[in-house]
């Protein structure tokens, strides 16, 4: 009960200071009195609705979320296998290190050219290109992680024999999750800005490709329009997937 | 269970020495001696933890081992910290918590458990193994007297219905002394194995 309350407490808070920036933005676009240069959400919601009813814009979300998807997938499977390595092996640390320092300096618009000149004007290098730039984040994270390990457990899992993937599901993995969820959730917020930025350079669909159109248009209403379309589906995913994930993984601490 | 150590070195410190023995099933090797003198190095080295050393040790099928703390994975419940980390089987792991008073807390986490029921159930998940090698390093130590004297009759107990090659390391003759078929002290530098008698 005492639970519930505290929770729709929240959730009450959420709310209203969602409503506060929607005020905001619409005292703003009240004040500035032009709406080529600053739309109030009164204009937005309309086009938004147009857009979602022709399918136009589910087609491009569904290109933009496939490839969040897809480069946050590879980026989770090789920033968690690296960051492992190097938090277990001094050796692979000492000699990995500075190829992760320069990776995480490396600006994300580089790797994305150069990703497109190398690879093509594609999926996979636009895949790739976004990866990339987010690998080195997990890898860092995970690294912390793999660091954190306790030894006593290591020591239980040797001493009963467990088998490897037993020991890596039920020993590792646990004390990793929540750097995992803190890679995860830092990895979501980066890789569909970067994913925008990949698709208004470079690709026929998505959100950033309809930004980049309405951009060379000077369409200020459409650019809100997509771009807000995209941050609500991910908070969406955020509130529906993300939390509930990490609420689920970290129960017994509140147990 | 045979071991034929011939040196474990720190470094450039010698901290055992030559040390050999056997023991059989049904036999429980108690290694005293201060705190310090490499009594936790040796039971590393049986249990395959520590393989840096000069010698050879016989290698255990299924081992057990009951640390200094509880060393309970605390994200999973009382049957699962017994049932993934051993192998036994759900039934058999109840059954053991059910030998070590803990029936009907199989769905509790650790935390949700008593320093005391902590223990046991790092006793019961133990014996679950079938283990054809007990090590149990200081498993009373840092406990109030009336929650070790709990424990200490527990052990005893559990040794006597389930004979199992076991080796206690501790510093307490007294526990020694109700636990053990055979004593040892581990003293000296390199340190070694003097057997004690009475």
């Amino acid at each position: 009960m005492i639970y519930r309350t505290e929770a729709w407490r929240r959730h009450s808070v959420t709310a209203l200071s969602a409503l506060g920036l929607l005020l905001a933005w619409s005292a703003l676009a009240l004040l500035n009195g032009d709406p080529l240069v600053l739309p109030g959400p009164w204009r937005i919601a309309p086009l938004m609705a147009e857009e979602i009813a022709s399918g136009e814009m589910p087609r491009h979300l569904a290109a933009t979320l496939w490839r969040v998807a897809l480069a946050f997938a590879l980026s989770m499977i090789a920033g968690v296998g690296l960051g492992l390595a190097l938090g277990r092996s001094r050796t692979a640390d000492r000699w990995l290190d500075p190829w992760l320092v320069a990776a995480l300096n490396l600006p994300a618009l580089v790797t994305i050219v150069l990703c497109y000149l190398w690879i093509g004007l594609n999926e996979t290098a636009a895949v790739i290109a976004v990866a990339i730039n987010k690998i080195p984040m997990v890898a860092v994270t995970m690294r912390e992680g793999a660091r954190a390990l306790s030894p006593q457990f290591d020591d239980l899992a040797a001493a009963y024999r467990m088998p490897a993937g037993s020991r890596f599901r039920h020993v590792v993995l646990p004390q990793l999750a929540p750097y995992a969820a803190s890679a995860a959730r830092a990895g979501i917020a980066l890789i569909w800005k970067i994913v925008l930025v990949v698709e208004f350079l470079g690709r026929p669909d998505g959100i950033g490709f309809k930004i980049h159109l309405y951009f060379q248009l000077f369409d200020v209403a459409m650019v809100l329009t997509y771009a807000l379309s995209f941050v609500i589906v991910m908070l969406v995913i955020e509130t529906f997937i993300v939390r509930p994930w990490e609420a689920r993984a970290t129960r017994w601490r509140r147990a | 269970m045979d071991l034929d150590l011939q040196e474990k070195r720190f470094g450039d410190v010698a901290v055992l020495g030559p040390i050999r023995f056997s023991l059989e099933r049904g036999e429980t090797l108690a290694i005293e001696g201060r705190s310090g003198i490499g009594k936790t190095t040796l039971l590393r080295i049986i249990a395959g933890l520590d393989r840096t050393f000069a010698g050879r040790v016989s290698r255990a099928d299924r081992p057990a081992i009951v640390f200094q703390e509880p060393t309970l994975l605390p994200w999973r419940t009382a049957l699962q910290n017994i049932t993934l980390v051993t192998g036994a089987s759900p039934a058999r792991a109840g059954a053991a918590l059910a030998e070590v008073g803990l029936a009907g807390l199989e769905d509790r986490f650790p935390a949700q458990l008593s320093l005391g029921q902590q223990r046991r159930l790092a006793i019961a998940r133990a014996f679950s193994a079938e283990p054809d090698l007990l090590l149990l390093d200081e498993p009373f130590v840092s406990l109030d007297p009336a929650l070790a004297e709990d424990m200490l009759r527990l052990t005893e107990r559990l040794l006597r219905d389930h004979p199992v090659a076991a080796i206690l390391v501790t510093h307490s003759t007294d526990e020694a002394r109700r636990l053990a078929t055979r004593r040892a002290v581990l003293e000296g530098r390199p340190a070694r194995l003097r057997p004690l008698t009475g």
